[in-house]
């Protein structure tokens, strides 16, 4: 059975104005219901640049290949009314920092009125609350009155990041985009961030859409993973396939660096990631331990090792599963 | 045994908070390092950890207690005693870029460290060559500035320096929590390399236990203020006898 597509991301390139040379390339994607989908890989590697080509923030962005469609609908095809439309109540977002969605002298209550206000124009104080705690209150405050009466500033990290996604969900979008929502959060409430995004896909079938460089989480919250490097996904996958058998030797080397329990020394990947990345060939075989000449210049085409798990990395295929 | 480089023993700090009440920090905390061994601290924000490091490194007063330094008592320090304890008492931060001058470049300011213990430029010049190869970056980064140089290789900078003066003690505070996970293991491996080679004593302070395990020799658990645990940091993460360590073991997400 053909499932519904929210949102699809078809082999996307993307500029940032004024650079010379693409900052994401030949990216696709396809989001449903109810499905989490991680996107992993270091700072630089375009994670934040598909995340605000999604979002199409004016200015920021140039498409100059391919396309991002939300329920069958090109994003460049859409009036600003619609894009309005499509920013709250089919896409919500939460970023890294709790409080950077929150004004923090604004009581919480105002807020959630102000934020459902602006896309219903029926909508009552009362009705606003009501809802705003009935968020809170399945985001485990025990309670939610007082924090409404509050301000940012008077919550802690942890306590705000739970608002602000409470926030993002009051409109009840199709997606909620998070961008590292744990990373700036202690290990417990970050074990709680995480509870709470699942219960929410479990309750509204929200399709949540990660960026984290934290594994934990991808391993606790995952279905499928897009890892990224150089602007491009090189290898996608369901989670288990990823994480266990990973066949990109970027994706095996990151797994490596990861601190575990068992103590373990974490591995370093050594050299640096490219701060301009090359116009042929893939981008990681500097660093990797198991680049062949032809590396430079091969091309990118998806590998596929088993149904949905691919590769750019055609050694990846051989030596990998 | 000889005497531990770092003997911190039943330090109290309470801050006065806005409205009159008062806050414990730190609730008769003590704690060792010795030659050559690298010790963890570990707990959530607001436990004390940060406090602890602003004691050991005397930039405030402890309200009890003592803070004892390769033999000298800090708390009471003062003048040439407390000058010679900082050449051997290093510190590095989670923001490397905020530790450094931003209108110098890194070599100036790495060199700058070298002054109290080396005369004559081009000996020093020499010097922050070979510290940028200790720490795995190219002669060229001695003429960039901060802003220049990505996260990683900033906070390599920032050990180059640390290392400058040869410290017996480095205090490391979330010094690998704002860098990515594979630049975090390299940094890892390279302040293993210099414990090695130096036999330098490291005091780690960092929320992540996973860290922790595989890098300390000895760690301890910090809840509000107090030690609730201590002990060889596998026993620890193996056998846990605090709830608090146990719950805050359970949160570590694993893959």
């Amino acid at each position: 059975m053909e499932r519904e597509t929210l949102l699809e991301v078809r082999d996307l390139t993307v500029r940032y104005p004024g650079a010379e040379r693409p900052t994401l390339r030949d990216v696709a994607l396809t989001l449903h219901p109810g499905q989490i989908t991680c996107v992993i890989g270091e700072s630089g590697c375009g994670k934040s640049t598909l995340f605000h080509a999604i979002m199409q923030l004016p200015g920021r962005v140039e498409i100059t290949e391919g396309s991002v469609s939300f329920r069958g609908q090109d994003l460049r095809d859409m009036t600003k009314q619609q894009l309005r439309e499509l920013r709250g109540n089919g896409i919500g977002v939460v970023f890294q920092e709790p409080g950077a969605s929150l004004d923090p002298i604004r009581r919480i209550h105002v807020q959630f009125y102000e934020a459902m206000r602006a896309h219903s124009r029926r909508v009552t104080k009362q009705a606003a609350r009501e809802k705003a705690a009935e968020l809170l209150r399945s985001m485990e405050f025990p309670d939610p009155d007082r924090i409404l009466a509050s301000c940012p500033a008077q919550l802690s990290g942890g306590m705000n990041q739970r608002v602000a996604i409470a926030l993002a969900m009051a409109l009840e979008p199709d997606i909620l985009l998070c961008d590292e929502p744990t990373s700036a959060l202690d290990v417990t409430v970050q074990a709680q961030i995480v509870d709470e995004l699942l219960r929410l896909r479990d309750e509204y079938r929200t399709c949540i859409m990660l960026i984290t460089h934290n594994m934990g989480v991808v391993s606790k919250m995952a279905d499928r993973v897009a890892v990224m490097y150089g602007g491009r996904i090189v290898e996608y996958g369901p989670k288990a396939d990823v994480l266990h058998h990973p066949a990109h030797p970027y994706t095996r080397a990151l797994l490596e660096a990861i601190p575990t329990l068992d103590g373990q020394p974490p591995r370093g990947i050594p050299g640096k990631r490219p701060d301009v990345f090359p116009a042929a060939g893939c981008a990681f075989a500097p660093r990797c331990a198991c680049a062949s000449p032809d590396c430079g210049t091969c091309a990118m085409e998806k590998h596929l090792i088993l149904e949905a798990h691919w590769t750019l990395c055609p050694k990846g295929v051989t030596d990998g599963v | 045994m000889s005497e531990p480089v770092l003997d911190v023993k039943n330090v109290t700090k309470t801050f006065r908070e806005r409205g009159g009440r008062r806050f414990r920090a730190l609730d008769d905390v003590s704690l060792t390092v010795r030659e050559g061994e690298c010790v963890g601290v570990v707990g959530e924000s607001g436990c004390g950890k940060s406090t602890l490091a602003r004691i050991i490194t005397r930039l405030i007063l402890p309200d009890s207690g003592s803070v004892r330094f390769c033999g000298t008592e800090l708390t009471e320090a003062g003048g040439a005693a407390l000058r010679r304890a900082y050449r051997d008492m290093k510190m590095i931060f989670q923001e490397p870029r905020s530790s450094f001058d931003p209108r110098l470049t890194l070599g100036v300011s790495i060199r700058a460290a070298l002054k109290p213990v080396m005369r004559g430029r081009r000996e020093q010049e020499a010097e922050v060559r070979r510290l940028l190869h200790v720490v795995g970056l190219e002669p060229r980064f001695a003429q960039a500035y901060p802003r220049q140089v990505s996260g990683g290789e900033c906070q390599r900078a920032a050990i180059a320096r640390a290392i400058a003066q040869k410290p017996r003690l480095l205090i490391c505070d979330e010094a690998t929590s704002a860098l990515d996970v594979s630049v975090q293991a390299q940094v890892i491996e390279l302040l293993t390399a210099i414990r090695r080679e130096t036999g330098i004593s490291y005091l780690f302070i960092s929320h992540d236990l996973a860290l922790v395990s595989s890098f300390c020799d000895r760690t301890y658990v910090l809840c509000g203020g107090r030690v609730v645990e201590q002990g060889p940091t596998a026993q620890i993460i193996r056998e846990p006898r605090e709830a608090y360590t146990k719950r805050l073991l359970s949160s570590v997400l694993t893959i």
